[in-house]
């Protein structure tokens, strides 16, 4: 089987789904030639440290990574990383709630975490645990469990290897907005529908856009990850700052509620998700196993024997070439050897290209969605022709 | 209102609507239930004509004058209809304001606080089930007691009052969830209205207790539901009385 790109023209779409944007690309004027130079914000939906990384987080994560490095190249970017925002969510909280009675060694390895978290959610019950209501002002200040601080260390291994840029993973501050600030924003811009009085939830309230309610506190008064996202980036928005959130593709509706709000706030919002990596033995998320053939230490394994820097190239070229944007493509190590290969002939290439003509590709590439889409790269740099003049660049985006 | 949740309604005379000949396609449908073609048509009765209030806050008096309003403007067949449908409805939450261009409402409080859609088919109202949420309440709030004027009714209804007013409204509210609340409030005035328990009253005093243990055979109407699972006895929702409080 032939990788998807080879025999194609520069950037065509083989049967990988392309990036999908949701909304209106950022508004320029057509006679405004320049890439955009303001600041663009990366907020992606960080991987919770609950779990091992398994192929769609490390799709998310090369992708974010490509995506990041490239697009600094011609336009500033700034990484949005603040750990608080997703480990005060319920799911994480009562996780945790339920590691410390279950008083469960911490020097554990990844692989044996992952499976804790899995058997967590056999275990869960209906009502809510009462030790993670507790829990939540401590996290919320800054608190990890020491499970997931593991879990983060064990992370920052990984990231090494693959050449991943840490841009705080283990970063923890107070959100900027309260709870009840962030409902006032929300409220102010016309966006909420609050039924508290009544003994009643709070919803976003897009019904005029023919968008339906979605709940962020329930009528128990416990909030979801919107609003906690909505914490963290609406007083971006409300400065009018340029957000690029990116999400897995599971989360894209509600991905198009926070975009909806922070457009309303006054923020320009650019939007990307990605379909997870289908695997033989796992259906749906993490939480439910079937991992285990798949984590990073076995894909490592996998590839054993090549040089660092063909590693960090063939992984980004399979998993944004590859698998491309969608979630159709299953993992195949069989294919991701094959581009080990192909990464292995770039590297033996010359960079005898002209650099700025690369950068020249890149701003085209920004022009045309506000960031560097990491498939039209890729695709770009496996292409003949032009894309030696994006060789010189490898070392700066993809190792 | 489920088939298991009968009204008991002794009513007599004649009302506008011809509230015997309603009532009687009920008490055909009910006794239908049991068989399988019958059943299908039961079925189809449910699916077919509802009541959908919208709800941004809470103004009880003005839910029961909307909803008399609403109930006396209704043309004669639908009102057969939906009577012929236990009078369902559904609470959902939503601003009515950001609503306006989206639904026809039938009905809408002066402060906007809530609106009434329909009755409608079920299908006309999936759009508005689809984007508004169900009224999910824990906790109440508190119902104050209330004498409310009402609008007098048509001349040829005034002929078929049988007492004076004003009507007493009487709602249990112990252990009654917010959102069942509204829905017996609804189906109570609205079969009030359309049964012609309240037609002719001009003011209805509403009065709130916490469980109705009382019947009077001067009592037109009482609405009675199942308990909870772990208590199973009916328990009596809401009364029309024409007099004052006939509560224990």
């Amino acid at each position: 089987m032939l990788p998807p790109h080879e025999g194609r023209g520069a950037a065509s779409e083989g049967h990988a789904a392309p990036v999908v944007l949701h909304g209106s690309p950022p508004r320029r004027d057509h006679r405004d030639e320049r890439a955009p130079s303001s600041l663009l914000r990366l907020a992606p939906i960080p991987v919770t440290p609950t779990k091992p990384l398994t192929p769609s987080h490390i799709k998310g994560l090369l992708w974010l990574d490509v995506l990041e490095r490239a697009t600094q190249l011609v336009r500033p970017v700034h990484y949005e990383v603040n750990r608080t925002t997703y480990d005060i969510t319920w799911q994480t909280l009562e996780f945790w709630d339920w590691l410390g009675v279950s008083e469960v060694p911490c020097a554990e390895d990844e692989v044996s975490l992952g499976h804790r978290y899995v058997d967590y959610h056999c275990q869960r019950g209906e009502q809510p645990r009462v030790g993670a209501e507790l829990l939540r002002a401590r996290v919320e200040n800054g608190y990890i469990h020491p499970a997931s601080q593991r879990i983060l260390e064990i992370w920052k291994r990984h990231y090494a290897r693959l050449g991943l840029r840490d841009p705080g993973l283990t970063r923890a501050t107070p959100l900027p907005l309260s709870q009840g600030g962030a409902l006032e924003v929300l409220a102010s811009a016309e966006l909420l529908l609050d039924l508290r009085a009544l003994g009643g939830g709070v919803y976003l309230d897009l019904t005029e856009r023919g968008i339906a309610q979605r709940t962020l506190l329930d009528r128990d008064g416990r909030d979801n990850h919107l609003l906690c996202t909505i914490r963290q980036f609406a007083g971006l928005a409300a400065a009018g700052e340029t957000i690029a959130l990116l999400c897995d593709r599971e989360l894209r509706h509600d991905t198009s509620l926070i975009e909806h709000c922070l457009r309303r706030l006054g923020g320009e919002v650019l939007s990307l998700s990605l379909g997870r990596v289908p695997l033989p033995e796992m259906s749906g998320s993490a939480r439910h196993g079937g991992w285990e053939r798949y984590t990073f230490d076995r894909l490592f394994e996998a590839c054993g024997g090549c040089a660092a820097e063909e590693f960090r190239l063939g992984l980004r070229l399979y998993f944004i070439v590859g698998l491309g944007a969608g979630d159709a493509v299953p993992f195949s190590f069989e294919l991701l050897v094959r581009f080990l290969k192909k990464a292995r002939q770039l590297l033996a290439e010359p960079a005898s290209g002209s650099r700025d003509a690369g950068l020249e590709q890149l701003r085209r590439l920004v022009r045309h969605r506000g960031f560097v889409d990491p498939y039209r790269l890729a695709s770009l740099l496996l292409s003949p022709g032009p894309s030696r003049d994006l060789l010189p660049l490898l070392p700066e985006i993809f190792l | 209102m489920s088939p298991r949740e009968p009204i008991v309604s002794p009513s007599s005379g004649s009302t506008p609507m011809s509230a015997l000949d309603a009532m009687a396609r009920r008490i055909d449908a009910c006794r239908a239930f049991a068989g399988d073609a019958e059943r299908a048509e039961l079925a189809q009765l449910e699916r077919d004509v509802q009541l959908a209030l919208v709800l941004r806050s809470l103004d009880v008096a003005a839910l029961v004058r909307g909803t008399i309003a609403l109930c006396r403007a209704l043309p004669v067949q639908l009102a057969r209809r939906w009577v012929g449908n236990f009078t369902k409805c559904v609470v959902l939450v939503g601003e009515p304001r950001k609503l306006t261009r989206r639904f026809a409402f039938s009905q809408i409080t002066d402060d906007g606080g809530a609106a009434w859609i329909g009755p409608a088919s079920a299908a006309d109202l999936e759009s508005a089930r689809r984007l508004l949420r169900p009224l999910q309440t824990r906790g109440r709030p508190s119902l104050h007691d209330a004498t409310l004027a009402i609008d007098p009714p048509p001349a040829h209804e005034a002929v078929a009052m049988q007492w004076p007013p004003p009507a007493v409204l009487t709602l249990a509210t112990e252990d009654v969830p917010l959102e069942e609340y509204l829905v017996s409030l609804l189906h109570t005035v609205a079969e009030g209205v359309l049964l012609g328990h309240l037609s002719g009253a001009s003011a209805v005093a509403l009065q709130h207790v916490p469980f109705i243990d009382y019947l009077s055979s001067s009592m037109p109407y009482a609405r009675v539901r199942k308990g909870t699972s772990s208590d199973a006895s009916l328990r009596i929702c809401s009364t029309i009385a024409p007099h004052g409080p006939h509560v224990a």
